[in-house]
């Protein structure tokens, strides 16, 4: 079931990020941050608002220009012990620690196959 | 006191089973209720001869409101750490049946269904339904084999609690006069015996089970009556004693359920013997205590209403248990029920990151997700700028590439796991001629592998096709690949399509563009 599942997840995350690959390239604005939003912003977009980290994601790039219009300092329970791992997965600093777990666990998954469908884009572009 | 020794030992043994019995009280009252409903007609007359000193004992509420109250108190007795004044008469006995408990050997099935078979010996009757007294704790390890599980007894239940209605009613008017209202509430179950005789079915092998038990304590444990009542009062230190832990407080529900048990078996077993007045005073006074439940049936069956409201906080502290020494407070209960979750999260994510298994520890193991979660993001960063420099060079066609990477992530999914980040320098040039070979070849130009991958999966089939019968609209029109429209409409447009032309059309520019750089 998973592996179905991440099948679809895998396919899906490669049309859309294949796509936004393809617009950037005939608009010529090319560029790894760039790229690297497409890859995030595509998994999120695929994986859906029913996870909190995706979430996060797709609201920090859609608020990118907010969020470097203020600069604001947000500090929040940075003395947790779990600190780094909050820092880490994307929306982790909202949640308490079981469903900080739970995020992480689903994020790492998303990741996998997310980094499975790059490299083969990868190997398949530059052959 | 060997009966004193005999109950600290029994806690350990029951821990075990502290589950299976808490879920079993339903089950076992409800069976009870059936089987008295089966004897009333023997019953009645022993019922009535109880009745007056029942009543007239302080622990049992001189209203129907108050019988509910100790019903549930009964069921609820390992949950509330100090309630139990009035649940002291009832523990005892059940402390006591240890003691019977351990001579009785199981005799399953051995008896007849009827009981009428039985009170033929009337002195023979009166010391069962006394040893039936100490044997309800047994009565709970003994119906553990056969635990119906709860959610199937409930629609019986409401079933019941609605035929009670009348009931109540008649308890209510009744309760001025005890023997009446045990005379209407044996009509009444004798109503309800009518109905439930579906149950009647289910349950026969379970009665005949107890019953049988009852018997056999009966026979065995003639001798010991005297020494056993007298012990009581200590026994009743002892209850209170393991009242302490929570452990022992479920030990002491499940002997409440026996004692109901009992109660329901010294209604069976006693039926035509009248003669309670012959009995010396300990033994009326064990009468009364195992008529309180009697009595308060009807309450009980109010009280497994009134459960039902208590059933979620049941619930909740069923799967969280605390052993000796533990603290039993909600603060501390709920503390290691979300410990729990959390550990059992750790385990899952253990499983997923790579090389985690053999480390132990907490910090440890959190160290590690962090580091494989940062590694795949820096992989994820690496890819990106290795596809930013890869992709302005390229006019790629897409759904040649997504077929191919469907492929490919249905061949190895897991190759690309314990990929380190500094692994993909060396790993991309080494890589990719052979997978491209693989891929190139097994989609675009072999149909029946098309087929299969359909077959297969037709979920993918559609999203990865979906582009190719698009392929010719888009390059005139490439802004439109944007929209999640397209993907709908490419998806109706797919059946009506032939698969063989849109994958030669796909997979052909494909290589094209491979040959180009």
């Amino acid at each position: 079931m998973t592996t179905t599942r991440s099948c679809i997840i895998r396919s899906r995350f490669a049309y859309r990020f294949l796509h936004s690959l393809r617009k950037m390239n005939q608009q010529d604005k090319t560029n790894s941050r760039r790229v690297k939003h497409a890859a995030y912003a595509s998994m999120a977009s695929v994986v859906g608002s029913k996870r909190a980290w995706s979430r996060a994601v797709l609201s920090k790039i859609r608020n990118r220009s907010l969020l470097l219009k203020k600069k604001k300092k947000r500090r929040r329970r940075s003395s947790d012990e779990f600190g780094e791992l909050r820092k880490i997965v994307p929306g982790g600093q909202l949640m308490d620690f079981y469903n900080l777990l739970d995020e992480t666990a689903d994020y790492i998954n998303s990741l996998t196959s997310q980094v499975h469908v790059m490299k083969n884009i990868l190997n398949l572009l530059s052959t | 006191m060997d009966i004193e020794i005999k109950n600290d030992s029994e806690p350990e043994k029951r821990n075990d089973q502290e589950v299976s019995m808490n879920y079993q009280s339903p089950n076992v009252s409800s069976e009870w209720q059936l089987n008295g409903s089966n004897l009333t007609n023997s019953s009645m007359g022993m019922v009535d001869s109880f009745c007056p000193t029942t009543w007239d004992q302080p622990t049992t509420n001189s209203s129907n409101l108050g019988f509910c109250d100790a019903s549930v108190q009964m069921d609820l007795g390992p949950f509330r750490a100090g309630v139990d004044s009035t649940l002291g008469p009832n523990w005892t006995p059940s402390n006591a049946v240890l003691k019977g408990g351990m001579f009785l050997p199981p005799v399953p099935m051995m008896l007849p269904q009827s009981l009428a078979q039985f009170p033929a010996d009337s002195g023979f009757i009166e010391r069962a339904a006394r040893f039936s007294c100490f044997s309800g704790g047994n009565f709970g390890d003994m119906m553990n084999p056969f635990s119906i599980p709860e959610s199937s007894m409930n629609p019986y239940y409401r079933g019941l609690s609605s035929m009670q209605g009348p009931q109540e009613v008649l308890a209510n008017n009744g309760l001025k006069s005890p023997q009446k209202l045990q005379h209407l509430s044996n009509v009444a179950e004798s109503s309800k015996d009518v109905s439930l005789t579906h149950r009647d079915t289910q349950r026969s092998p379970l009665k005949n089970e107890k019953k049988s038990e009852n018997v056999a304590k009966s026979q065995d444990e003639a001798k010991e009556v005297a020494g056993v009542s007298g012990n009581e009062s200590d026994e009743a230190g002892c209850s209170g004693r393991q009242e302490e832990t929570e452990g022992a407080g479920e030990e002491s529900c499940g002997k409440n359920i026996g004692s109901k048990k009992r109660k329901r078996g010294g209604q069976d077993t006693e039926p035509d013997q009248m003669k309670g007045a012959q009995q010396p005073p300990s033994e009326i006074q064990k009468g009364e205590q195992n008529l309180n439940p009697i009595a308060s049936k009807p309450g009980g069956k109010n009280g497994k209403q009134g459960s039902q409201f208590s059933d979620p906080t049941k619930e909740e502290y069923i799967h969280v248990r605390a052993r000796r020494g533990q603290a039993t407070n909600s603060h501390s209960l709920a503390e290691r029920i979300r410990r729990e979750k959390i550990s059992e999260r750790m385990k899952y994510l253990q499983d997923l990151v790579p090389g985690c298994n053999k480390v132990t520890g907490k910090a440890v193991m959190l160290d590690e997700i962090i580091n494989y979660v940062q590694s795949l993001q820096r992989q994820v960063e690496f890819l990106s700028m290795k596809l930013a420099t890869v992709n302005p060079r390229l006019d790629f066609d897409i759904d040649g590439l997504l077929a191919k990477d469907i492929l490919q992530s249905r061949a190895g999914p897991s190759s690309s796991l314990a990929f380190p980040p500094d692994m993909t320098m060396a790993y991309s040039p080494l890589h990719p001629p052979q997978a491209g070979l693989l891929q190139s070849g097994l989609p675009g130009y072999g149909f029946p592998s098309e087929g299969f991958r359909r077959a297969i999966n037709p979920h993918l089939a559609t999203t990865s096709c979906g582009p190719g019968d698009y392929k010719d609209p888009s390059s005139q029109a490439p802004n439109e690949w944007d929209n999640e429209l397209h993907n709908i409409v490419q998806m109706g447009l797919n059946s009506s399509v032939p698969s063989s032309s849109q994958d030669l059309s796909g997979s052909l520019p494909a290589g094209q563009m491979k040959a180009e750089p």
